[in-house]
């Protein structure tokens, strides 16, 4: 251990307190930018070594509270994507077609000019229906409905179901009508048409059985992540992965592959053997002399430096780039989904494999130096390595079939990166940031 | 130089705000501390950079016992020596046997008749010895190593930092006379 002694004293102190009184207290000013370099390279590794038992339990009140009034509000913007809404203009002007809610069935499409629904109060009304008894038994005990019992419907004629309850009924016929996956007739034919009615709105509802849909996308984009390699040293690189995959969507779930391209950059350790000529010594020169009158003599001397060619060992860091190709499969699943947005978690494994090295040539910069021999002392990197990732998609459809995403993502790697026996570098991990776009092929779902 | 109390806290519990304030405090004075022992600049101001994230990270271990200005400079100079050892070899020059260097310097009355000379020109001559000398002069005579600490510090033998010291003085002491001799001192006409 260094030991910091007194203040030295010998014959030398007038030179050496002449350099210690000038410089002892000496400042230079560094550049601008410095602090900033400092405040990020802190942010990073408050970032690496964050953890989360440390936050304060308001925040996790806070942020759990942030959440589920986000997903209230977020749940409260689903439209149902299978129902179009349409105003209701009176047929003739100033007529009261039907002054309630009311639902039937018809065997033509309608259409009306689309504008906003206001759900009313509504009452009772009665109009012609059939096969009630078995409506009947279809709705739910607790909806304030009740199937109206009219005696002589034709087949042209539609079916009415009628609501005895107020506010939210037509919704709840709607509602209803969904949650039976369109068995709710089961007597009509698949090309029918069921309309909701208010006093001044209509919502048509064509009867389909309810399908899960199915559709592939594409996806390509492009991943920037940061890595934390957690060994004796703890450092962190900056990464890029090119993402190509399929995803396969059924309902909410989602199962999807591909291939990834990933740059991965890495210190690499280089021991460079080179010669130079240094200063070995010096010897003094006489360069003249003087004979006083006194016979003594007075030289003028020189101190001559003496040189020799000497080997020199240094180390030496250059930045290794290694391409990996990873396979992922991944898992998803849709929480939420409104017009345009949806938002969903995916996590899977991934297997990588070492498909290609681009070492750095070690940055030789010795003044008047002869390269010897250049070694190698790059830890060798896995050619394959087992990863598991977990991430949310953020999707936002631009059209029908078209869409960009966001996927923030936590990758935890199996074994470390570096093959080193005895090594006691913990599994590193990686943070990044998926964006891209995203093809739908038969995309069954209405256009936004 | 005294830090506030109350800037070591707040670093510790990792407010930035803080964190700067102590920089401010500190980075010229540690900037030229970690020149001694740079190549140029840049590599100076690289080893006051990982040398103040090396300070915040071992701030809550700091036991207040000395001054904190020594042991950031402490820490500032094992940063610095660590990384120049870690990236280049320093040419230290052989050694040449036992070295008294209180007799080589022996009745050397120049440092009596010396006037004081720019801080910027003693920069200047420290920053024209070749690496070997100017490290252990600057550890042996600006931070008050022993010839053991710089020993160790360096995996070198004390000959050789006697030897370095020797050699640093000497090209030194040829500068300042050098210089003296340009400025018409009249000690030297």
């Amino acid at each position: 251990m260094i030991e910091k002694q007194n203040i030295h004293s010998d014959a030398n102190d007038g030179l050496d307190n002449l350099f210690r009184n000038a410089l002892g207290s000496h400042q230079m000013e560094p550049s601008g930018g410095l602090w900033k370099g400092i405040s990020r390279k802190l942010l990073w590794t408050e970032l690496a070594h964050f953890n989360f038992s440390n936050l304060p339990r308001a925040f996790w009140i806070g942020t759990a509270s942030a959440f589920l009034i986000g997903m209230i509000f977020l749940v409260s913007q689903i439209p149902d994507g299978k129902v179009t809404e349409n105003s209701y203009s009176p047929a003739i002007p100033g007529q009261n077609y039907i002054s309630s809610s009311s639902a039937f069935i018809s065997n033509s499409n309608h259409s009306a000019s689309p504008v906003k629904h206001h759900p009313e109060n509504t009452s009772s009304t009665s109009s012609t229906s059939t096969n009630t008894a078995t409506y009947a038994s279809l709705i739910p005990s607790n909806l304030p409905l009740s199937v109206n019992t009219g005696t002589s419907r034709t087949a042209n004629d539609p079916v009415i179901l009628a609501s005895t309850g107020s506010g939210r009924n037509l919704y709840d016929l709607v509602y209803m009508y969904h949650i039976s996956s369109g068995n709710l007739f089961p007597n009509t034919a698949e090309d029918t048409m069921l309309r909701f009615i208010t006093q001044n709105s209509i919502l048509n509802v064509p009867k389909t059985k309810r399908e899960t849909p199915q559709f592939l996308t594409l996806n390509l984009g492009i991943s920037p992540e940061v890595s934390v390699y957690r060994g004796e040293d703890l450092y962190s690189t900056t990464n890029y992965w090119l993402n190509a995959s399929m995803t396969y969507h059924a309902g909410r779930f989602s199962i999807s592959t591909g291939f990834d391209l990933g740059y991965i950059f890495d210190r690499g350790n280089y021991r460079v053997n080179y010669k130079s000529k240094d200063s070995i010594g010096f010897f003094t020169s006489i360069v003249s002399f003087i004979v006083n009158p006194d016979n003594t003599v007075v030289y003028t001397t020189k101190d001559i430096p003496v040189y020799d060619s000497l080997q020199h060992i240094a180390d030496d860091k250059g930045n290794n780039r290694y391409t990996y190709l990873q396979i992922p499969l991944l898992l998803g699943f849709e929480v939420i989904e409104t017009n345009h947005l949806s938002l969903g978690i995916k996590a899977g494994p991934a297997l990588s494999f070492l498909i290609g090295t681009k070492k750095a040539v070690p940055f030789v910069d010795y003044p008047n130096a002869r390269l010897i021999l250049v070694e190698d002392n790059t830890m060798q990197r896995v050619k394959t390595n087992w990863e598991f990732q977990v991430g949310l998609d953020l999707e936002y459809r631009l059209s029908k079939n078209f869409s960009v995403y966001a996927q923030p993502y936590y990758k935890h790697y199996f074994k470390p990166f570096i093959q080193q026996e005895g090594a006691s570098a913990k599994d590193p991990y990686s943070i990044g940031l998926g964006i891209g776009t995203r093809f739908n092929f038969g995309l069954k779902k209405t256009k936004p | 130089m005294i830090v506030d109390e109350s800037i070591l806290e707040g670093c510790i519990a990792g407010r930035r705000e803080a964190q700067y304030q102590l920089y401010q405090k500190f980075a010229s004075t540690m900037l030229a501390v970690c020149f001694r022992y740079a190549r140029n600049r840049d590599e100076a101001e690289d080893f006051l950079q990982e040398g103040f994230l090396k300070v915040f990270q071992n701030l809550p271990s700091f036991r207040k016992e000395g001054s904190f200005e020594g042991w950031m400079k402490r820490i500032m100079i094992n940063h610095s020596l660590n990384e120049v050892k870690k990236n280049r070899k320093i040419p230290f020059h052989e050694d040449i046997g036992e070295i008294n260097e209180t007799q080589i310097l022996e009745n050397d009355e120049f440092a009596d008749k010396m006037d004081p000379i720019e801080s910027d020109v003693l920069l200047e001559m420290i920053r024209s010895l070749p690496e070997g000398y100017r490290v252990v002069f600057s550890l042996y005579v600006m931070e008050d190593y022993s010839h053991k600490d710089i020993a160790e510090a360096l995996n070198i033998s004390e000959n050789t930092s006697k030897t370095q010291l020797l050699k640093a003085r000497r090209l030194l002491k040829n500068k300042v006379v050098d210089y003296h001799k340009t400025r018409v001192i009249p000690h030297y006409q």
